[in-house]
């Protein structure tokens, strides 16, 4: 009996699934962001900030000016739960695009699905974005056609921070001699810099010393007191969720002045400043994107989709924030690739391979950040198809107990000293997956 | 009508210990291997060998292991996702350090390299059973998991620890398609489950049975009870340790530890649980159960509800819907699904009449 009725719902559910996956297909007029979303799960915060932004941003070019030149943009989430089987499910599952839409690039913003998805994606010849973190080496455009760690990759992010603190030294000749402890999460991401770390102070002459908090990091107590007894003038804080704040609090406890501590790019949100408290109050961090609501973009985004009603986030509350900036900024830049790869293509949704060309021609200037009304917000980038990061700066803000203020310009990264270790990376990839570089010189 | 037992007749004990006795069975299994070598990889696409198909097949073999240690031998166990962590990273390294490793030796190797952990890990089971002995496999979860993040050397000093797998080249043939990841999974997992299914029904595989049933009258009848035990451990964990390399090579293509954190080990539990304990066709059906049901609830959700649900509440309404199902299921049905098939079964020997005897 059971078993029959089983049998038959299994048969009707599937009998659904197949008849909504024969939707007759229209190819409009439209350009498909398949999007690998999270929004449940211990990473939630991030995914619906960051999507959140990312979407908003594409209601807000449908809404204000039709599309990309006339070219709607579409997406449709998928959840991940930052898991790699759900992302790589997810991946399959809308690679292929939306009722005729072609797919321009996947987002995953995550660092594992990013990795199981690499191969894929360049097989698809479909891009694979990973702002601000993914593969350094992928920075090689020549071995990683279709990946794109855009803005900032791990090893700019401790270049830029050590040449803000020689510039407070007034010069990096002065940072000779200086002591420099690092606070590192316990975990892959929290060593990943250290080698770095180690050979920029070998060249500048600073005494370095690594300290790792064992994950979650909620006791920090020997670390500190060790931190007392070197007495540095600064500390990097590598951490990662609430191993943030309690570095805060136990700085306090143990006498460490809070604006002698710089927190790297997943350290700078204000979820890991304000459970602080006052201990908080002075912080510095890093970010590739300041938080706040003043700019053209944001304000535009408010009016046409935020005060409609359309806007995406459940917590209007958040509109603004880091998370929430950084799925705008990664919405400018998508947009603008498939606007570039337009430029050359036509102006009609484009394949994955034709959005790629868009991406390694990008290019923000000053004029152009100011026409998007992202001056100040997103830097100053060009790619190109070695380099497919383009940036490599960030700003330096403080947390004045409530908020971020940015406190400094953009400050650039040692680009030139890191390229040929990430080459030497690179090329071993290249040799391990029978893989040959492309001539750089010979792609227009 | 079809499917008759009249008229097969044994005439030796060879031919009545079969593992398929009736040639209807023995053509179905035929025909089902036949056409998992043909008709599907004709029909699939892209998106059915590389999100459900493979990853339907690593956990059924995975559920293979569990089952031979929980289902047959009645051990408790929560530390499978360790054990095909050291088969990954094992399959690995093997692949990095050995200039030359053949890609199916590698995996066998790596099979042999969870072995010892998992015999390791089974040496309580000797003086605790049930519950205890599941809190103690528990340990096998949380050390090995912390010894491939804290030591890089399993990741080849990887800086961000995640690493990616080789290209899979068996005898020169390049398999990394999805159709080949497909058949390269197939082709490993058949043989060993055809190796399982053997091992069961042998006298070891008795031997566990009557482990699992009661080991004091196991001890009575003179069935060695530790060494029959940390058997079953290292069987099982070879079974996992291969599913680990499976996982890694031809399903993700990546490595990292958290991918085999407890959540796999409970997968890998529920698949024997909703598949039926001390059951090979069960791991299938429990795979098929664990693997299908949330992309197929997904799919439907989002196709039929997405427009007036947010994503992320619509992901937590799938797991409420599965929770419900799993539920249902165990209550009409707490055997597994394996015994829902085999009431099918013999319902089938009987129709199209009500009754036969």
């Amino acid at each position: 009996m059971f078993s029959q009725r089983l049998t038959s719902r299994a048969a009707l559910a599937l009998a659904i699934v197949l008849a909504s996956a024969t939707v007759p297909a229209h190819a409009a007029n439209q350009q498909y962001f398949p999007l690998q979303s999270y929004r449940v799960g211990p990473y939630a915060a991030g995914g619906t900030g960051f999507f959140g932004g990312f979407i908003d941003y594409m209601q807000y070019v449908n809404l204000k000016q039709g599309g990309v030149n006339g070219v709607k943009l579409v997406w449709s989430e998928c959840e991940t739960e930052y898991v790699v089987e759900k992302g790589v499910e997810c991946y399959e599952r809308l690679k292929k695009g939306l009722n005729g839409a072609p797919a321009a690039a996947t987002n995953p913003l995550s660092v594992g699905i990013a990795y199981a998805t690499l191969e894929r994606s360049t097989a698809d010849k479909l891009p694979l974005i990973t702002i601000n973190h993914g593969r350094t080496d992928s920075t090689d455009g020549s071995v990683f056609p279709y990946v794109f760690p855009l803005q900032l990759n791990p090893y700019s992010e401790v270049s830029a921070i050590i040449n803000y603190i020689g510039q407070q030294s007034g010069g990096l000749a002065k940072l000779k001699g200086k002591k420099i402890v690092t606070l590192y999460h316990g975990s892959p991401y929290g060593k990943e810099t250290n080698p770095i770390l180690t050979l920029l102070a070998k060249k500048y002459g600073f005494e370095l010393t690594l300290l790792e908090v064992p994950h979650p990091g909620n006791e920090q107590q020997s670390q500190w007191l060790t931190i007392r007894q070197i007495k540095p003038d600064w500390v990097i804080l590598r951490g990662w969720g609430v191993m943030n704040p309690v570095a805060l609090k136990t700085a306090q406890k143990t006498g460490f002045p809070a604006n002698h501590i710089i927190g790297n790019i997943w350290s700078n949100s204000e979820d890991d400043a304000a459970p602080a408290g006052d201990a908080a109050k002075g912080y510095i961090s890093i970010t590739t994107h300041p938080s706040g609501t003043q700019f053209p973009v944001l304000q535009g985004i408010k009016k046409y989709v935020i005060d409609t009603g359309k806007g995406n986030l459940a917590d209007p509350k958040r509109f603004g924030n880091v998370y929430y900036n950084l799925g705008v900024v990664n919405g400018i830049l998508n947009v603008e690739a498939v606007r570039v790869a337009q430029s050359k293509f036509g102006n009609k949704p484009l394949t994955g391979e034709q959005v790629r060309w868009g991406f390694e021609h990008l290019k923000f200037d000053t004029p152009r950040l100011k026409q998007v009304g992202a001056y100040g917000l997103l830097q100053p980038l060009q790619l190109s198809c070695s380099d497919h990061e383009g940036g490599g700066a960030v700003r330096f803000q403080q947390w004045d107990g409530s908020k971020w203020k940015v406190i400094s310009g953009w400050i650039q990264a040692d680009r030139a000293l890191l390229r040929p270790i990430i080459e030497a990376s690179s090329h071993q990839y290249a040799k391990e997956h029978g893989i040959t570089p492309r001539d750089c010189a010979k792609e227009s | 009508m079809f499917y008759l037992e009249s008229g097969q007749f044994s005439n030796s004990y060879r031919q009545d210990r079969r593992l398929f006795r009736l040639w209807q069975q023995r053509w179905a299994l035929a025909g089902l291997i036949v056409a998992a070598y043909t008709v599907v990889p004709w029909l699939g696409n892209d998106y059915w060998f590389s999100a459900i198909l493979i990853p339907f097949l690593v956990l059924s073999l995975a559920g293979v292991g569990q089952n031979v240690l929980t289902g047959y031998a009645g051990q408790l166990s929560l530390g499978s996702a360790a054990f095909m962590a050291v088969g990954a990273f094992a399959a690995y390294n093997l692949q990095l350090r050995v200039s030359g490793m053949p890609l199916l030796l590698g995996f066998f190797l790596a099979g042999l390299c969870a072995v010892p952990v998992g015999v390791i890990f089974g040496l309580p089971s000797l003086r605790i059973k049930g519950f205890y002995l599941l809190v103690s496999t528990l340990a096998a979860q949380f050390l090995i998991e912390w010894i491939f993040t804290q030591f890089s050397w399993f990741s080849n000093d990887s800086t961000s620890g995640v690493i990616s797998a080789p290209p899979l080249v068996v005898l020169g043939h390049n398999f990394s398609t999805p159709l080949g990841r497909y058949l390269l999974t197939l082709s490993v997992v058949l043989p060993l489950v055809w190796l399982a299914t053997n091992l069961v029904h042998s006298q070891w595989g008795r031997n566990w049975m009557a482990v699992r049933d009661m080991d004091t009258a196991a001890a009575v009848i003179g069935i060695p009870l530790g060494r029959t035990k940390l058997l079953a451990f290292a069987i099982s964990s070879f079974l996992l340790g291969v599913a680990g390399a499976l996982w890694a090579f031809t399903y993700l293509g990546t490595v990292e530890p958290h991918g085999f954190d407890l959540n796999r080990s409970f997968q890998i539990l529920f698949i024997i649980i909703i598949g039926g304990m001390g059951s090979i066709l069960g791991n299938f059906l429990g795979a098929a159960f664990i693997v299908l049901l949330p992309i197929l609830l997904s799919i439907a959700a989002s196709a039929y509800l997405g427009d007036f649900i947010q994503s992320g509440q619509l992901d937590n309404l799938q797991k409420m819907i599965f929770g419900a199902l799993i539920i249902v299921l165990l209550i009409k049905e707490p055997e597994g699904l394996a015994k829902l098939w085999q009431s099918l079964r013999a319902k089938a020997h009987g129709w199209p009449l009500r009754y036969w005897t």
